[in-house]
């Protein structure tokens, strides 16, 4: 992608933790992002989606009212959505459901995470070079956070 | 409590609390630390191949620190976010130990984690793991329905 464009992104969570979580290491990572929309469920992450796009979801799969594969399934399904870049943010590890996430969508990065990996993650999918090369990664969180 | 599943809670536990709450968490419990008071009580159901309950009792003064590191915080953590933050917690250990018990093959889909803030007097869990925390110590258990 045109990397001198800002970047919107789309984060769901049912935890307002985790979201400020990923929030705060996306800002911290270098990269130039637009909007940080936030929902805490798949619903709520449609709706934010109203007439409008993102270039990047970052989806947990376990949340209430609409889970985030049921979630990615309608993304994929809308015409003017399918093509939104999708990384998984969440603890699943069952092989099965991984490699049937891995065909839906463009990254996977497993709860707990540390910052770096979610930016190499971010970046990757984004198909952006990592500027500060040699992984350095401000960490968006702990008691040493700037 | 199988020594496998001992093994599994408390290496989900060690990691977790390192990776996501910024804490050092350690096997050895100090004196200081088995006498702690009862800070909270965390809950996560589960089903799948097995249904049950993973609870984690947090003894000590680890709650607000926990929630603090885990958005690099150094403000006044309200109640509401502390109580997201120790969810997510057991969220992420539950989501690492359950196919380290039961096997990678399963999907398992976690229910909504219970926080209680607040010291009741409980009575002590038999069949446990301990893990020591700063602050205290935490306490996992898991039973299945039969």
């Amino acid at each position: 992608m045109d990397e001198r464009r800002k970047v919107d992104i789309l984060i769901a969570d049912d935890s307002a933790v985790m979201r400020k979580i990923i929030a705060k290491t996306i800002r911290l990572s270098g990269l130039a992002a637009g909007d940080i929309l936030e929902a805490e469920n798949g619903a709520q992450a449609l709706e934010r989606l109203a007439g409008r796009k993102v270039d990047l979801a970052l989806v947990d799969l376990n949340m209430p009212v609409m889970d985030g594969e049921e979630f990615i399934d309608r993304l994929r399904a809308s015409a003017d959505w399918r093509d939104t870049l999708v990384i998984v943010v969440s603890t699943e590890s069952s092989d099965e459901r991984v490699a049937s996430l891995a065909a839906k969508t463009d990254g996977f990065v497993h709860k707990p995470f540390g910052p770096e990996e979610l930016r190499d993650a971010i970046f990757k999918t984004l198909g952006i070079k990592n500027e500060s090369g040699n992984g350095d990664c401000a960490q968006a969180g702990g008691p040493s956070d700037f | 409590m199988k020594a496998e599943t001992a093994t599994a809670l408390r290496r989900a536990a060690l990691r977790t609390f390192e990776e996501l709450g910024y804490l050092l968490p350690t096997e050895a419990i100090s004196d200081a630390q088995r006498t702690a008071a009862l800070e909270a009580e965390l809950s996560v159901p589960f089903s799948g191949p097995v249904k049950g309950v993973l609870s984690v009792r947090l003894y000590g003064s680890n709650a607000r620190p926990l929630a603090a590191n885990m958005i690099g915080s150094e403000g006044e953590m309200p109640d509401d976010l502390v109580a997201d933050a120790l969810g997510e917690l057991a969220n992420v250990i539950t989501g690492n130990a359950l196919p380290e018990i039961y096997g990678r093959g399963g999907f398992f889909r976690l229910g909504r984690p219970c926080v209680i803030l607040g010291g009741q007097a409980l009575p002590p869990e038999e069949d446990c793991v301990e893990v020591g925390l700063e602050a205290g110590r935490a306490e996992l258990s898991l039973s299945e329905d039969n």
